[in-house]
C-alpha cells in the first residue's frame, strides 16, 4: 500500500487545537449549549525533515496519490509516536536547512 | 535574452505549493476538503549573491525580456538539488536587492512554476515502491545493478 510511513513521523507543535463539536444556541435570554456530535476536529500545525529522493516521494504522494484526502501515517504529538489517518490541510511549504528539507504544513487528526 | 546562468544551489531556495482546497466544517460530521482546481502553480523562492554585472543583466531579463514579469519564459527550478525546467513568471515582476558588501548583491525573487510536470517525482516514487521503500533504496549500487541488468525501471 502506498504510504509515508517510510519516513520519521510528522512533529506536531502544541499549538495543536481541538474543536469540539459544542454548540451554543440563545433563545429569549436563555443560553443553552449541549453537544451535536461525537465527533471532534483535530487540528496542528506539523512539521517533517526529509532529505533527498525522501523530497520528490513527498511530493508527489501528497499530490498524485492522496490528492487531498486521508492516509496512514505517523506522526509525533504530545503521547508519543502515534499512527492514524490525517490529511493535510490546503498546501505545503519546503524550506532547505543544512542539507536537509523541513516541510511545514497543517494537518487534521482523524480519531 | 534566456534566464541568465545562475546557480540556486549556492545560496538557497525554497518552495510553496497551494492547491487551494475549500474546506467545509460543519457542527456534526466531518470536514470536507474538495480542490478547487484541477491545475496548480508552485512558487519558488530564490536568493542569490551577485557581483555588479550579474545583477544588472538579471534585473535586464526580468525588466526587458519578461517586460517587469508581464511575461512568461522557460525557468529553472531546484527540486532536492536537481535542476529542472518549466515555464513560470517572476511573481508580481518584483524583486529585491541589497548590498552584501563591496560590489556584491543579495538579489532575491519569486518565481511561478506554472503547470509543474511531476514526470520526475513520479519515476521516484515507482522506483521507492518497487523496491518497498527507503531502506532498500538507500542501497543504491545493488538497486541500480538490479534496474539496468533486470530493465526494472
Amino acid at each position: 500500500m502506498s504510504t509515508l510511513s517510510y519516513f520519521d513521523p510528522w512533529l506536531i507543535s502544541y499549538n495543536q487545537s481541538v474543536r469540539n463539536p459544542v454548540r451554543r444556541t440563545e433563545n429569549i435570554g436563555k443560553k443553552t449549549q449541549g453537544k451535536n456530535s461525537h465527533r471532534e476536529i483535530v487540528t496542528a500545525s506539523a512539521s517533517r525533515v526529509l532529505i533527498g529522493a525522501q523530497v520528490p516521494y513527498f511530493e508527489y504522494f501528497i499530490r498524485e496519490v492522496a490528492d487531498g484526502g486521508k492516509f496512514t501515517d505517523y506522526y509525533a504529538d504530545g503521547s508519543g509516536v502515534q499512527q492514524g489517518e490525517i490529511r493535510i490541510i490546503g498546501g505545503y511549504r519546503i524550506s532547505p536547512s543544512n542539507g536537509h528539507f523541513v516541510i511545514d504544513c497543517d494537518i487534521e487528526v482523524f480519531a | 535574452m534566456t534566464f541568465p546562468a545562475v546557480d540556486f544551489t549556492i545560496q538557497g531556495y525554497g518552495w510553496e505549493f497551494d492547491p487551494a482546497y475549500v474546506r467545509t466544517e460543519f457542527a456534526s460530521g466531518n470536514t470536507r476538503q474538495r480542490k478547487l482546481m484541477r491545475k496548480n502553480n508552485d512558487v519558488f523562492s530564490c536568493r542569490h549573491v551577485f557581483t555588479d554585472a550579474e545583477a544588472l543583466t538579471m534585473e535586464t531579463y526580468i525588466n526587458t525580456t519578461l517586460d517587469k514579469g508581464s511575461l512568461t519564459d522557460t525557468m529553472p527550478y531546484y527540486i532536492s538539488e536537481v535542476e529542472f525546467t518549466g515555464t513560470g513568471q517572476i511573481l508580481d515582476g518584483s524583486y529585491n536587492i541589497q548590498m552584501v558588501n563591496n560590489d556584491l548583491w543579495e538579489f532575491t525573487y519569486n518565481i511561478e512554476i506554472i503547470d509543474r510536470d511531476l514526470t520526475g517525482e513520479g519515476n521516484v516514487y515507482a522506483v521507492v515502491n518497487a523496491y518497498s521503500g527507503f531502506d532498500n533504496a538507500y542501497n543504491i549500487f545493488a538497486s541500480l545493478e538490479d534496474m539496468v541488468n533486470n530493465n526494472t525501471l
